[in-house]
């Protein structure tokens, strides 16, 4: 993947820009432009296409939003029908349509979020100024496996000496109590072992540096500032009200160039990922047609 | 130096976002509020924990700990909805005092989103749950003498957590905070809030003793959060 060369700041910085304008915006553009470079990105860079259920899940979602806002609110000069002797209105349908495509477009870029930004690149990036809350969260990410595992192993001996086996509700909640008591006292005196040998080899001594494999090379530099001017532009362009959008009691857009500007302008930050994924995609295949 | 530059910053920052947030997002500024409240509060307190000198011990005790009410999740799974992170959370607090239960409760948050997934809730469930447990040991005279007191104490902390995440689902949602939607959201959310208050107090009950006591030994052993 293109992104894996990218500094990590930059690549926090650049989901938090699309994302933020995308969740707090009334704008539907907006919203379309970021669902759509979403799923550009991750057609392009998930290896296998989405299963039924995700996207079965995921069109549930969208319905189940769209319905929640007619049935609570019925501003909006167009009426379609009556329910219960409440108007349900056109504008608040189109308003239900503008909430699901705003949380859909935010679940879909928390996902590119979690698959750019990996669990090292975030601590990588907390270390310098978090670095005791990044050393408990590296740790504890470690420590989930082995003490899963831990438990397992728990589960089974308890099970084999034929204690709380079967499946009465009160019986597996004292015997998952019990295991997990257990595996306190198993990992509590391992902690201490773990600190000791931490000890041993200097941690918390004065000078002590720490290694990341993540280097601000002069791209870096390049795309940050790139998208700290997009983002300058478009929060004054937010703020003069240019990109405002009307959905009661009629729909009504702000147009001119200043819009048009910031509509465009989105619009480019919100594929930037997917062109570049697709540029290297493009160079990949070319370079390999050549061997 | 660095203090004053931090404490300039902070001066500056948090009304810049605020006024800021205000007027680029004129109609969806208490969503933004919302979450610049959840983010904001959970970095003062993080940062106390940043400048306190603690030892290795310590900070391994207690990753221990966060990875344990991750697992929790794991080993409780055979029943749907019994999570133990916060009754876990208000343990720590119980022996290890407030700032302890405030890191556990919203590092766990932080870890096990890395399993189910981050998004925009994630402040909200760190700030949700740092606070049960901050408060959780701010109240821990009373609460480790009464029994009953811990029990209400757990059934309240779900109710919180639930009515809490219910603000972002419905600022989320809608945009502005309409009671009426917030309303339709808690009725929605009743059984799943039930849940939580039943399963904390069943998991303090069945917990507070023996897990308790192992962490009271270990404080004592090692002279941890002294």
């Amino acid at each position: 993947m293109a992104y894996e060369r990218i500094h990590p700041a930059v690549l926090v910085a650049y989901v938090l820009s699309v994302t933020i304008p995308a969740m707090f915006s009334l704008n539907p553009v907006l919203h379309i432009a970021a669902f759509s470079g979403a799923v550009l990105f991750l057609i392009l860079t998930e290896p296998e296409p989405p299963k039924v259920r995700t996207v079965l899940w995921l069109s549930g979602l969208f319905l189940l939003v769209v319905a929640v806002n007619p049935l609570f609110s019925h501003r909006g000069q167009t009426e379609l029908f009556f329910l219960n002797g409440h108007a349900i209105t056109l504008e608040s349908i189109l308003y239900g349509v503008r909430n699901a495509l705003c949380v859909l477009s935010v679940l879909l870029w928390c996902r590119i979020f979690n698959q750019m930004v990996s669990s090292e690149k975030l601590l990588a990036l907390l270390g310098r100024s978090f670095p005791k809350t990044a050393l408990l969260l590296s740790s504890s990410l470690r420590l989930v496996p082995l003490l899963r595992n831990r438990a397992s192993q728990m589960r089974d001996t308890q099970k084999e000496l034929g204690l709380y086996g079967n499946g009465e509700m009160a019986d597996r909640i004292t015997g998952g109590a019990k295991v997990f008591s257990m595996i306190v006292t198993w990992s509590l005196d391992h902690a201490t072992a773990v600190s000791s040998s931490m000890k041993a080899r200097g941690y918390g001594l004065k000078g002590r540096t720490t290694y990341t494999p993540y280097r601000f090379r002069k791209a870096d530099a390049l795309r940050l500032s790139l998208i700290l001017a997009a983002d300058a532009v478009l929060i004054g362009i937010l703020a003069s009200g240019k990109l405002a959008f009307q959905f009661y009691p009629a729909l009504s857009m702000e147009s001119g160039p200043v819009t048009m500007f910031g509509l465009i302008l989105y619009c480019l930050l919100v594929t930037a990922a997917a062109f570049t994924e697709g540029k290297n995609r493009i160079q990949w295949d070319y370079y390999r047609s050549k061997i | 130096m660095k203090k004053a530059i931090t404490i300039i910053l902070l001066a500056v920052l948090i009304p810049a976002l605020v006024i800021g947030g205000a007027l680029v997002f004129r109609d969806r500024f208490y969503a933004w509020l919302a979450l610049l409240v959840a983010v904001l509060s959970c970095i003062p307190l993080l940062y106390a924990f940043e400048r306190r000198d603690s030892t290795a011990k310590e900070l391994m005790v207690l990753a221990v700990l966060i990875a344990l009410s991750v697992i929790g999740r794991i080993v409780f799974a055979a029943i749907p909805g019994f999570k133990p992170v916060t009754a876990v959370t208000i343990i720590v607090a119980l022996s290890f005092g407030g700032e302890a239960g405030f890191v556990v409760g919203s590092l766990s948050a932080a870890v096990s989103n890395f399993y189910f997934g981050h998004g925009p809730w994630t402040p909200f469930q760190m700030f949700a749950w740092g606070i049960i447990g901050l408060l959780a040991g701010l109240l821990r005279k009373p609460l480790k003498k009464n029994r009953i007191a811990l029990c209400v104490f757990g059934a309240l902390a779900g109710v919180g957590y639930s009515v809490t995440m219910d603000v972002w689902t419905v600022l989320w949602a809608e945009g502005t905070f309409v009671l009426k939607g917030y309303a339709a959201a808690i009725a929605a959310a009743l059984p799943l809030t039930a849940e939580y208050a039943v399963s904390n107090v069943v998991f303090l009950l069945l917990l507070t003793g023996p897990v308790g006591k192992k962490l009271e030994r270990i404080k004592k052993k090692e002279g941890l959060f002294q």
